[in-house]
């Protein structure tokens, strides 16, 4: 290899590294982003892993990502394309089901059949939902101060924080009940949250599942209301909450991202994992790779979640104990499995009519928030779920790329399944055993289901690990609690994608503002880099 | 037909307080209460962990202490049971156990952790909440002089504080001790009388809203009950 030297080498191609790299090459800066695998991507993306199909084998949909991002490394262009989807639904044990529409009225009817009330209800429920939503979205693109620090910078971010809350009604700040909402929002638990608004059993749980999936929460934990805006606060194309399939898979958005970065002059460096981080005087100057090879940076972001930054390729001796005692005690629990299946045909279901717009989102498999509790019960006695909350689609039936003509893939997410087993650890042995139960589960909602598995992919957190790299399994690179969200992610004083080592930054969901295929991390990171660099850009985002 | 300036429905121990101070003030008051005897549920302890000072000063009268030490037991099934003498809010002696030292040291360590912070909040309970944005120069001053309180903690303190308040307690516990009797003792203290579970995020604020209320992290039998409701009741009644 030659000896290159960069002025930026991002640590691993996820979407958050792919992000800071576009960015950053846009300002006119030499970068390279560093991959351990031969293809870039982390968890966003597509992989061929039976002849003829394509998986989403790990992250699945998409809305999250930023609008601003979308446009500013121009990745329509590079062929992303969102297929927006029209509902989702939730099966029942009685063979009734709950279906959720994008359209308004057909939404308000099919709510009614559980409930006139909660029909009613759902109006004022979006309403505050989207509020929230609207709280947040300038917090995202924020870098959060240091509530402890009398840097400029840090008491002027705390001012603009402060004057958020605290302007003037008329000038756009929160209201003081507003104020008294939001507290109330992020603190407490998603049953309590949806008690307040619906009383069917199949409405509530229908609508906690986004506050669960991916945590180590469980619908009664307070905290987790907050986690239903990880899945609330996204959009497609301008439609805020909706939630859609990128064509091709969850790959074609870093791949498109990938393009963006080499049409910048961006170099992609994959097949090459780094063992080590290069530091010297507490500096960085570059990383090591397995082969032994050297590239040389002036700046390093890695997009590595925290744990596997500072425990796995920076040596301990290079980091305050201080540091290393925080890194070591952030929260970054698998929780989540994943199925990914290649079907012979569509499956039928027991309750949802064929053809039904309802069919065609995501469609889950709970009975009541009761049945989500008892399910994360399991996860803390370290077993897979007995009733696992399901949440499934089948992404062929609107974009036939990922499968051959008539054949189907089917993305199934399960929550809850612990990194590791209380009856010693993961076997081979169980890890079938734990699709088996998951795809049972999914078999006796439907007719022909058992009969059309072609294929199946089945994923602990261990296996999330291992391919990913993610430390155990968590899709989010760290809880959603408030100990570990905004000015204390991931570690308190380093949460402004610096590092304790001089020219290391962070870049990944382990930072502000945390997991999701959202993208503000990376370009959060982006723009600090940008600012220590006194370089500027024009773009939407920075 | 008798007219009052303030009637109090339900004679606990916060109604019958509140008579005593309005009525300190001149006021005419009139408590009405259900069962023959006034105290509510605090007829439901023999002794409480504390009483604040402002309060019994307020009302000039001074409670019978208990002044024997107080243990505390915690059993275990294989025998090995902790048994800890409690002597003031942070003073904590091993008198059995069979956790390790940097066991018994983290643990000390913790209690000292969640007492400072404890003590940061506690400063705040005897104060009317403020309302966030009424705009009332007391509010704003109180908010102001909240954050003060806070930050004048040192960096480290109120970095720790402001991530702990939102942790769950099975999690700071498992980051420090390993000794699980030494854990149930604490996290006792996090989820007693709440609905919360050991790994509900909140439960070390419920723990810190318990030391601050007790002023001690463990419930220490230090004033006894009865003194303190018939203290109470015979200033009403004087009045």
């Amino acid at each position: 290899m030659p000896k290159t030297k960069y002025d930026v080498a991002i640590i691993g191609g996820g979407h958050n590294g792919l992000t800071t790299a576009c960015y950053l090459a846009k300002a006119g800066l030499k970068v390279a982003v560093i991959e351990r695998h031969s293809y870039v991507g982390g968890a966003a993306v597509s992989r061929e892993l039976h002849p003829g199909w394509t998986y989403s084998n790990c992250s699945y949909v998409c809305s999250l990502l930023r609008p601003e991002i979308f446009r500013d490394l121009e990745l329509s262009k590079y062929g992303l394309q969102i297929i927006p989807y029209e509902g989702s639904a939730t099966m029942l044990d009685d063979g009734r089901f709950y279906a959720h529409y994008s359209d308004h009225d057909l939404n308000y009817r099919s709510i009614a059949k559980f409930s006139k009330k909660d029909a009613e209800a759902y109006e004022r429920f979006s309403k505050d939902v989207m509020r929230q939503c609207k709280i947040i979205k300038p917090l995202l693109k924020m870098t959060p101060p240091d509530p402890t620090s009398f840097r400029p910078k840090d008491i002027m971010g705390l001012f603009d924080f402060a004057k958020f809350f605290a302007a003037k009604d008329e000038l756009g700040g929160l209201g003081e009940k507003e104020i008294y909402d939001t507290i109330r929002f992020w603190t407490m638990s998603v049953r309590d949250y949806l008690e307040e608004y619906f009383e069917s059993d199949v409405v509530k749980a229908h609508m906690a599942g986004s506050a669960i999936i991916g945590t180590a929460l469980g619908p009664y934990s307070p905290g987790s209301a907050y986690v239903l805006l990880h899945h609330y606060m996204g959009e497609v194309d301008g439609t805020v909450g909706a939630w859609g399939y990128s064509r091709g898979g969850m790959g074609s958005i870093t791949q498109a991202m990938a393009a963006s970065l080499k049409a910048s002059g961006g170099d992609i460096i994959a097949g090459s994992p780094v063992t080590k981080i290069l530091i010297k005087n507490n500096r960085s100057h570059g990383v090591v790779l397995e082969n032994g090879d050297e590239i040389f940076a002036d700046k390093l972001v890695s997009n590595l979640d925290v744990k596997r930054t500072f425990l796995k390729v920076v040596e301990k001796e290079n980091i305050p104990d201080d540091f290393y005692n925080a890194v070591k005690n952030f929260k970054i629990r698998g929780s989540s499995g994943k199925l990914n299946i290649a079907l012979d045909d569509l499956p039928i279901w027991k309750s949802i009519p064929e053809g039904d717009p309802a069919g065609t989102g995501d469609l889950h498999i709970t009975q009541s928030i009761e049945e989500m509790e008892g399910a994360y019960d399991d996860w803390k006695d370290g077993r897979w779920s007995q009733l696992p909350y399901v949440d499934m689609c089948i992404p062929s039936i609107n974009d036939p790329t990922m499968a051959p003509q008539g054949k189907h893939y089917m993305s199934v997410f399960v929550q809850y399944v612990p990194y590791n087993l209380a009856d010693g650890g993961w076997t081979e042995e169980k890890r079938l055993e734990f699709g088996k139960h998951v795809m049972n589960r999914i078999g006796s909602y439907s007719e022909n289901f058992n009969d059309i598995i072609k294929h199946a992919e089945i994923r602990t957190p261990k296996e999330l690990e291992e391919e990913v790299g993610l430390t155990e399994g968590n899709i989010f690179q760290g809880e959603l609690t408030m100990d570990q969200l905004m000015f204390n992610r991931p570690v308190p004083g380093y949460a402004q994608y610096k590092t304790p080592i001089k020219n290391l930054y962070m870049c990944g969901s382990s930072t502000h503002p945390g997991g999701g295929v959202m993208g503000a991390p990376g370009a959060n990171a982006a723009r600090e880099i940008l600012i220590d660099l006194k370089k500027q850009i024009n773009t939407h985002y920075i | 037909m008798k007219k009052f300036d303030v009637i109090i429905i339900g004679g606990g121990h916060n109604g019958l307080v509140a008579a005593c101070v309005l009525s300190k003030k001149g006021k005419k008051v009139l408590v009405i209460e259900k069962n023959e005897k006034l105290g509510g549920l605090a007829n439901y302890v023999e002794y409480l962990s504390d009483i604040s000072q402002e309060i019994l000063k307020e009302l000039n009268i001074t409670i019978e202490k208990n002044i024997s030490d107080n243990f505390i037991s915690a059993l275990s099934e294989d025998l090995n049971h902790t048994v800890l003498k409690i002597n003031g809010s942070k003073n904590v002696q091993f008198l059995q156990t069979s956790a390790s030292d940097s066991d018994k040291k983290s643990f000390i360590n913790l209690v000292n952790k969640y007492d400072l912070f404890a003590r940061t909040l506690r400063s705040f309970m005897f104060k009317k909440p403020p309302r966030v944005k009424s705009g009332s120069r007391s509010d704003i001053w109180q908010l102001f002089s909240m954050g003060l309180k806070v930050r004048r903690l040192g960096k480290k303190n109120m970095r720790e504080l402001l991530r702990v308040i939102g942790l769950n307690i099975a999690d700071d516990l498992e980051d420090n001790i390993e000794n699980n009797i030494l854990k149930g003792l604490i996290s006792n203290e996090a989820v007693i009388g709440t609905n919360l579970g050991a790994r509900s995020p909140g439960s070390i604020l419920n723990l810190l809203y318990n030391q601050a209320t007790n002023n001690s992290l463990f419930r220490i039998n230090k004033f006894n009950t009865n003194s303190f409701l018939n203290s109470v009741e015979n200033i009403c009644k004087k009045k």
